[in-house]
């Protein structure tokens, strides 16, 4: 059997699993051959400023900046959203830019039901911001001090 | 009115889509609640022979006045892309090439957001192993009837969409371009694509607006948009309380040289005739009277509009 790896996020972190390729999600929990709990790797937060001191943008999709912060190197990387403008389906387009960078986690005070099912789907864990910094929401997520997002509103989809 | 705009030749030029010789009155307002569909049913029953389209397709209700029988009802629907997985090959070019992020692409697949997509179907042009084909989607409905006189169409869109333009499109193309009745569009709230799209073809713009300040506002922000499209206007004044504190929407028209063109009182006898679903112009002498001014009044600046600028 050809193994996989799949990063699970959870919410004590991220859960990288083994599994055969039969298995393919957690329901599949004895195919699962070793579990190790890893903190995540590189975590999206969305800003207004380039500054990693500064607050979190309230909204995800139209946010001018994402933060990428690396916890294994503690470096920051900086991506200027080019979903920004859009004229809509912004979350989408935003999240699409979090996948495709390879991201384990989001930080953020709230995100659209489409967004989150791009980024469900690309099994990146949404943490619900508790406000301070960009810098404290790392440290808390870190701590394991971070709830999980539990909703999505319903999006704005074109209505200004 | 209708003779009026028959008699007028620069309305004749200015043949569109929907009318080429009848007048088509819109009736807008910066935000929900403040008397669209009041002002638009009741000028369509005092102009007694008239077409009342409900563009409102998040809400209408212009119906639950007319109780049209209805005689069609048609299904709207929009092209979606289907997507093949088996031909999919996740090259990812469908999901570059959409301009409304309608697609994303997430463990190797396009992953579509239908209430996203504006169908345009590049997304199955481009797709290099034809994976993807384009199916309809139910969107909403368009039902018309008649009402007495006066012919009702209705636009409704299905419940979760998105948008309603879809329906919109179809409602408007339902007018005959030989019509000769004057035409009053019931618009959607607000200054969006959906208003954008239902005023198109109107030859004059009614802007309904409440005595307070966040009316004024709302009034403000439609009056931009109808300047915008170069449409002429004039302002009902609603729910205007007599004695009371000044009309900010009021201050609005006279700072602005907008005309006012009639002003609503706030009472309880309209009131409880319109929560019935009762036409007030139907019912009351006076409101008969109110709704017959504001139709002359409207008449009046459009001749006005047209003489400034024989263009229109």
């Amino acid at each position: 059997l050809e193994a996989e790896h799949t990063a699970f996020a959870t919410d004590k972190g991220v859960a990288v699993v083994e599994t055969d390729v039969a298995g393919s999600d957690v329901a599949c929990i004895s195919k699962i051959r070793t579990v190790e709990w890893r903190r995540p790797v590189k975590i999206a937060i969305p800003m207004i400023e380039q500054d990693i001191n500064a607050g979190i943008s309230p909204s995800f999709g139209r946010a001018p900046w994402f933060l990428f912060y690396d916890t294994d190197t503690s470096e920051s990387e900086w991506l200027r959203n080019i979903a920004a403008d859009s004229a809509g389906g912004a979350g989408i387009r935003a999240a699409q830019a979090v996948v495709d960078i390879g991201t384990n986690a989001l930080i953020t005070h709230q995100c659209g039901d489409n967004a989150g099912r791009v980024l469900s789907n690309a099994k990146i864990a949404v943490y619900r911001s508790t406000g301070g910094t960009a810098k404290e929401s790392i440290d808390a997520l870190i701590a394991g001090d971070l709830p999980r997002l539990s909703e999505f509103h319903a999006g704005f989809h074109g209505r200004v | 009115l209708r003779e009026t705009f028959l008699d007028c030749p620069s309305f004749m030029q200015a043949s569109t889509a929907v009318s080429n010789n009848a007048a088509t009155v819109a009736v807008l307002s910066g935000k929900g609640g403040t008397g669209k569909t009041l002002v638009a049913v009741n000028l369509a029953t005092v102009a007694d022979e008239a077409v009342y389209v409900d563009c409102d397709v998040e809400g209408p209700n212009g119906h639950l006045f007319f109780r049209p029988a209805l005689s069609d009802e048609e299904v709207v629907t929009v092209k979606v892309p289907e997507i093949d997985a088996d031909r999919c090959t996740g090259c990812r070019k469908c999901v570059d090439f959409c301009a409304f992020n309608a697609l994303a692409f997430v463990r190797n697949m396009p992953f579509l957001f239908e209430e996203v997509c504006h169908s345009c179907g590049g997304c199955a042009l481009v797709c290099p192993t034809k994976a993807i084909r384009e199916v309809d989607r139910v969107v909403g409905t368009v039902s018309s009837g008649m009402s007495g006189n006066i012919a009702v169409h209705t636009g409704s869109l299905r419940i979760g969409d998105a948008s309603g333009i879809p329906i919109i499109k179809r409602l408007l193309g339902k007018i005959s371009s030989k019509e000769y009745r004057p035409i009053f569009i019931d618009c959607p709230p607000g200054s969006s694509c959906a208003v954008m799209e239902s005023i198109q073809d109107a030859d004059f713009c009614v802007l309904v607006a409440e005595p307070t300040v966040f009316g004024a506002h709302n009034l403000a922000m439609v009056h931009e948009l109808v300047t915008l499209f170069g449409k002429p206007c004039g302002v009902v004044l609603n729910k205007c309380i007599e004695d009371g504190d000044a009309n900010p929407s009021e201050a609005f028209c006279l700072e602005n040289h907008v005309p006012i063109l009639a002003r609503i009182p706030f009472d309880s006898e309209l009131g409880t005739l319109n929560s019935e679903g009762r036409i007030i112009a139907r019912e009351s002498e006076r409101f008969h009277r109110l709704f017959a001014s504001l139709l002359g009044n409207i008449e009046k600046e459009a001749r006005h509009e047209t003489a400034l600028d024989p263009q229109r």
